[in-house]
């Protein structure tokens, strides 16, 4: 079987490298039903798919788009990663469509103070900020501010 | 300004050299005193992981 004549050096339970040459190199990620392939040799990512349709009913989703909720566009030899349709729901679920949009989200001069009223949901308040936490993926503008608020 | 559409481009610089820049300040906060510590980490010239924590 063409899975086994290929020498993984296993990374985490999730993540596979085979070495197949001196310069050659397959990287297999999976997640949960989910299988994310990447090489520099076409032919033996072509093959593996081809053996892994074989044996097992999968959908060839093409080159790769969507992953984790971050969208990945490739473009001129570079890759973009981007969470603006994570951001949009976010804000959908947050119910805050309609806010100015500042290019700074945190004023340099800002004071907290903890005298003030208490939070009436802390849950949901975690909730929102759990999401941003996911967004700095992307977005290390917001890395201080989410650091702030959490 | 609308920032939503921002992401991280990585580009294939030809090389894999690790760089990090570090920065913390103790007990930084008026407040609770707290230290505040940050980092960001780069391999072949791309941004690959950062934080900030208090």
């Amino acid at each position: 079987m063409f899975l086994k004549k290929l020498v993984s050096k296993e990374v985490t339970s999730t993540l596979f490298f085979f070495h197949l040459g001196p310069k050659e190199k397959l990287v297999v990620h999976i997640y949960i039903d989910d299988l994310i392939i990447k090489g520099n040799n076409g032919e033996v990512i072509s093959h593996l798919k081809i053996t892994l349709q074989y044996h097992f009913p999968i959908t060839d989703l093409g080159s790769l788009k969507y992953f984790y909720r971050i969208e990945m566009v490739v473009s001129h030899k570079r890759l973009f990663l981007n969470q603006r349709k994570y951001v949009l729901d976010l804000f959908r679920g947050a119910e805050i469509m309609n806010v100015k949009l500042a290019s700074t989200p945190l004023d340099s001069k800002l004071k907290l103070e903890t005298t003030s009223e208490c939070l009436r949901s802390i849950n949901y308040y975690q909730h929102l900020v759990s999401k941003l936490i996911y967004f700095t993926i992307t977005r290390p503008d917001i890395t201080y501010i989410t650091n702030l608020v959490s | 300004m609308n920032s939503i559409g921002y992401g991280i481009v990585m580009t294939n610089n030809g090389h894999t050299q690790i760089v990090r820049f570090n920065d913390s300040g103790w007990a930084n906060n008026d407040i609770d005193h707290k230290s505040t510590t940050g980092y960001c980490m780069f391999v072949g010239g791309n941004l690959v992981s950062w934080r900030c924590k208090k």
